[in-house]
């Protein structure tokens, strides 16, 4: 159909000034021509605009998102299990050459606070929870034969600890009180009681990020 | 628009804070299992010298309650590496997508677009 141009053909042709039908570099003179011009480039800027943003999202979809796989620092319970190991320290020291029930009395009160104190950090401990992500986590592959029917003791261990640390101290109490409590069981005592409070006072330390 | 996004230094700088971090990490790992043999190993001491003044006698269920101790930690040792290696993957994690983040509002402030925050999952 070469020879029968639409009218559209004719308006556009006339805009083919000076370099001849075949220069791609000639300009468009006609207000239609420069409209056609005008909206292909701004398609092109919005194409590229478009795979930049693509490109963009892509990059944050793979990059993903900060998560939550602990518990938040406890700025409070740090320091008190801090202070209460302190003073668990010296009452080992204080009763190290043995306990007798007639010298319980001078360290009843110690006991009782270190018992009322670790109870409460226990609590705080457990308040706080632990994020969901974090025991699924836990509760996955061979995770789970490590941490058994309680994942969130692999997230959150520090409430499991105090209580470890409440029976030692308890049965010091209770031994001390009844008049059974020679140098070695003291000795014994304070090794468990150190091992269980390594675990609280590393973990809680390395929550602080 | 222009994207001036460098590829190649954004991996190095993800592979270098994930160096650094997992490196932290795995120092207070190890550190921590070192600490706590050496606790256990004293434990086992205490053991050792309860039964050498007369335990065995006189607190007859003392090396019960001890190797029963003894097998409760170790659950509890296990257990804490746990709670530790989640709380390294956590920063790791977290270390990559920082820089990552990064590097997007360095492109997106130069393009003259504002910056993203951080999302958390």
């Amino acid at each position: 159909m070469r020879g029968h141009q639409s009218i559209s053909d004719h308006v556009l042709s006339a805009g083919w000034a000076k370099a001849g039908r075949g220069g791609r570099e000639a300009e468009f003179q006609s207000p239609v021509g420069s409209a056609i011009h005008f909206a292909s480039r701004q398609a092109a800027l919005i194409r590229a605009r478009f795979a930049a943003l693509t490109a963009l999202l892509l990059l944050v979809a793979v990059a993903g998102c900060t998560i939550q796989l602990s518990p938040a620092f406890d700025a409070d319970l740090y320091k008190t299990v801090t202070e209460l190991n302190v003073k668990a320290e010296t009452l080992f020291a204080k009763v190290s050459g043995g306990g007798t029930a007639a010298n319980f009395k001078t360290s009843s009160a110690t006991y009782d606070a270190l018992i009322g104190g670790f109870s409460a950090a226990r609590l705080a401990a457990d308040a706080r929870g632990a994020p969901p992500m974090g025991v699924r986590l836990a509760a996955q592959g061979s995770l789970k034969k490590i941490c058994g029917d309680d994942p969130t003791a692999c997230v959150n261990p520090t409430p499991s600890r105090l209580d470890d640390v409440i029976s030692v101290i308890t049965e010091m109490r209770d031994r001390h009180q009844a008049g059974r409590l020679p140098a070695y069981r003291v000795a014994y005592l304070k090794s468990v009681y150190e091992v269980y409070m390594h675990d609280v006072l590393v973990f809680e330390a390395n929550l602080d990020r | 628009m222009k994207i001036d996004f460098d590829v190649k230094a954004t991996a190095n700088a993800v592979v270098r804070a994930v160096k650094t971090q997992a490196k932290d990490d795995w120092a207070v790992i190890e550190s921590y299992v070192r600490t706590q043999a050496d606790l256990m190993a004293k434990q086992a001491a205490a053991i050792a010298n309860g039964v050498a003044h007369g335990a065995l006698k006189d607190d007859p269920d003392f090396l019960k309650t001890s190797s029963e101790d003894l097998a409760k930690e170790t659950k509890a040792f296990a257990q804490e590496i746990v709670a530790l290696a989640i709380l390294a993957f956590e920063k790791v994690w977290n270390a990559t997508v920082k820089v990552l983040w990064g590097a997007i509002n360095k492109v997106l402030a130069s393009a003259g677009l504002g910056a993203l925050a951080l999302p958390v999952a």
